[in-house]
């Protein structure tokens, strides 16, 4: 089309599989993303706040709720929720001078088992060194929202023309990367 | 209730008017430190939300899109938007590092009027400095969103991380 479209539009599959590593790593990358959870109210008005998250190798993310936030009653009541990750105090792409961003659209569910979230904070505390944010708040019963992705959008990764979007649509092949390339390159980034 | 629920509370309705001119001045900067990413719904309900520039008049929302943009018939479809603007450069609010944010659901109305465009441009320039980004472009259409608010959601302008909602503008 236009040399404003071509600038912005999507990349290559193969340049989006080349890719899936690193943004995996920047949505693990807690301490230079920002995550933001939408879910969606009885009358289908989409909401965000900013929110904890965590993903895994098989590309789920998990945020910890509670029984009595709002959110929650929304996820019973519409799976499909959406988190927008932004990096923060990083070189920006592009002549909006954005920072990198991802945008995952899934499908969630609520998991209210104590061992299950037990588990998950002993993965995110072993993966991150954070376990449970409120450990002496025993006034309310933790939730584990867990997101199975069915779409991801990226922009500012594909380095030539980083307005251009990175569009993931299989999740199907987890992340290979060992859990200490995970940390070791995380710290790399910290450094 | 417990301790993490009071620091996370909606502030009062009555006491949320204090911080409304703040709040207003944050989602009016043209994206220097506060960025904005508009969300809308694709024919088989799903959202997605993507950064674009956002100029803010009287609460109502503007955004420049082209017209073979996805999001143009997402808008066709289903005039439900929603805006998040977040503070790229400001101080954090609580210890997970997060910076001012406001969330925006709207209705949109998608403008192809010209003319209207155009004294959007001249508007806009005069206030930011930016008119039509791509004024040498002439391959497509410019189209303009025009968004309503119904629901704002504020973090980071009251105590700890309880959120300021507003429903009237």
């Amino acid at each position: 089309m236009g040399k404003t479209y071509d600038s912005e539009k999507e990349v290559a599959e193969s340049i989006s599989n080349d890719l899936k590593n690193e943004i995996f790593l920047f949505i693990r990358n807690w301490q230079k993303s920002r995550a933001w959870l939408m879910t969606r109210r009885k009358d289908s008005r989409e909401i965000m706040r900013p929110v904890g998250s965590f993903i895994e190798k098989d590309w789920s993310v998990g945020t910890i709720t509670q029984d009595l936030h709002l959110k929650t009653k929304h996820i019973a009541n519409d799976a499909i929720t959406g988190y927008l990750w932004v990096e923060v105090d990083n070189p920006r792409y592009g002549r909006m001078d954005f920072p990198r961003n991802v945008w995952m659209q899934g499908q969630a569910e609520l998991m209210h088992d104590d061992q299950k979230v037990k588990d998950f904070f002993t993965k995110r505390a072993a993966a991150t060194g954070r376990g449970d944010a409120h450990p002496t708040d025993d006034t309310y019963k933790r939730i584990l929202i867990k997101t199975r992705p069915q779409y991801l959008r990226a922009e500012g990764f594909y380095k030539d023309e980083p307005m251009r979007a990175i569009i993931i649509r299989d999740f199907n092949q987890p992340i290979t990367l060992s859990d200490e390339s995970i940390i070791s390159q995380l710290n790399d980034f910290a450094e | 209730m417990g301790e993490v629920w009071d620091k996370e509370k909606q502030i009062d309705p009555k006491d949320s008017e204090s911080y409304r001119s703040d709040i207003y001045e944050f989602i009016s900067k043209y994206h220097s430190t506060t960025l904005s990413f508009m969300m809308t719904m694709r024919k088989n309900g799903q959202s997605i939300m993507r950064p674009v520039s956002t100029f803010v008049e009287d609460w109502h929302i503007f955004t420049i899109s082209q017209h073979h943009q996805l999001k143009v018939n997402h808008v066709k479809n289903n005039p439900n938007v929603g805006y998040m603007f977040i503070d790229n450069g400001g101080p954090a609010y609580m210890p997970l590092g997060y910076t001012k944010n406001v969330w925006v659901a709207g209705i949109c109305e998608i403008s192809y009027d010209q003319d209207e465009i155009a004294d959007f441009f001249v508007r806009r320039e005069k206030s930011t400095g930016q008119g039509d980004a791509h004024p040498h472009d002439e391959s497509y259409t410019r189209v303009l969103f025009k968004t309503k608010p119904t629901y704002l959601r504020a973090e980071g302008f009251a105590e700890h991380a309880r959120p300021v909602v507003y429903k009237d503008f």
